[in-house]
């Protein structure tokens, strides 16, 4: 009976032991990116981007005018060591993080209308293609609601909520100034 | 005569008893050899089981490996955009030409989130808004 169990508890031991030695050598990928994938630049700091173009079937729900602005330039900041980016003014078009030339930018503020005191929540989404190096689009959906009792019924939309979805195509402007009328915060 | 009688009796008396022990022993006899047959049979299982184990443990060595493989591709930090390097005309030195910036690669870094909010203040609409 004793033989038995010895032979038995050889028997168990007998693959730990084969586990033990196993081969440790096995190389694992080392988790490149996609190699197949051409990655453009951006320019490191604050730049300006000129609006070239707006895609066809945008809606401009809250009045935006955002079909007047091709042509005009807004800022940007790239900021390489985080990569991420903030377009417009402060971020006025949101921030996040660029990768795989896409990113998705989120803004979400309690802007109050210039000379007014009118207060309202606006949020944007805007998903980010870079195209070439310091070129990209950028479509955007914009929500204002949430006006405040001392907004104009003017500047209120119908319903109090709207929204407006858009792709601008944009590019780096030559003009390597943030001065406005070209691109600062003042036109 | 008489002698060679005793002789006999205690010859005849010593074989009896002789196959007496050999008849007590073949029980115990067959005991083993059951015993051997059955403990064979045992270790030809358990080495059945050992090898099913051993091709079991290689299959699952595998797996892991896959796994890792793709647990690192998945967790590996997307390329950032690199830097586009800005030209700038050099001041003119004798003898040496200026060089043209090469584009830097920026390392791929654990990337936070960047959300704002947004100007203080904007216009209702137009290039003030944004």
């Amino acid at each position: 009976m004793t033989r038995k169990l010895i032979f038995a508890f050889a028997l168990m031991a007998a693959p730990a032991l084969v586990g033990c030695g196993s081969n440790t050598t096995e190389s694992l990928d080392s988790g490149t990116s996609d190699a197949g994938i051409t990655l453009f630049g951006l320019s490191a700091g604050d730049n300006c981007y000129t609006i070239t173009d707006i895609a066809p079937g945008f809606s401009d729900g809250c009045m935006l005018g955002v079909n007047t602005l091709v042509g005009q330039s807004l800022p940007m900041n790239y900021t390489s060591a985080s990569a991420t980016v903030q377009l417009g003014t402060d971020g006025s078009l949101g921030g996040g993080v660029i990768a795989n030339n896409q990113g998705q930018l989120v803004r979400d503020g309690y802007p109050t209308l210039s000379g007014t005191t009118c207060a309202f929540h606006q949020t944007d989404t805007s998903l980010m293609q870079l195209t070439a190096n310091n070129m990209f689009t950028v479509t955007v959906t914009e929500t204002e609601s949430s006006f405040g009792t001392t907004c104009a019924a003017a500047d209120v939309p119908v319903g109090g909520t709207c929204t407006s979805t858009w792709t601008w195509t944009m590019s780096k402007s030559p003009v390597a100034t943030l001065v406005p009328p070209l691109c600062g915060s003042t036109p | 005569m008489h002698s060679l009688r005793n002789i006999l009796g205690f010859v005849a008396l010593a074989s009896l008893t002789t196959l007496a022990a050999c008849d007590q022993s073949k029980p115990a006899l067959d005991k083993a050899t059951a015993d051997l047959t059955a403990m064979t049979a045992e270790r030809d299982g358990l080495k059945a089981q050992l090898t099913a184990s051993n091709s079991q443990l290689a299959g699952l060595k595998a797996q892991v490996a896959d796994l890792q493989a793709k647990l690192a591709a998945a967790t590996a930090p997307a390329p950032a955009p690199a830097v586009v390097e800005e030209k700038k005309p050099e001041p003119a030195k004798k003898g040496k030409k200026s060089a043209k910036p090469e584009a830097k690669a920026e390392p791929a870094a654990p990337l936070p989130a960047a959300a704002t909010a947004g100007p203080a203040t904007e216009a209702k609409s137009g290039r003030k808004h944004f």
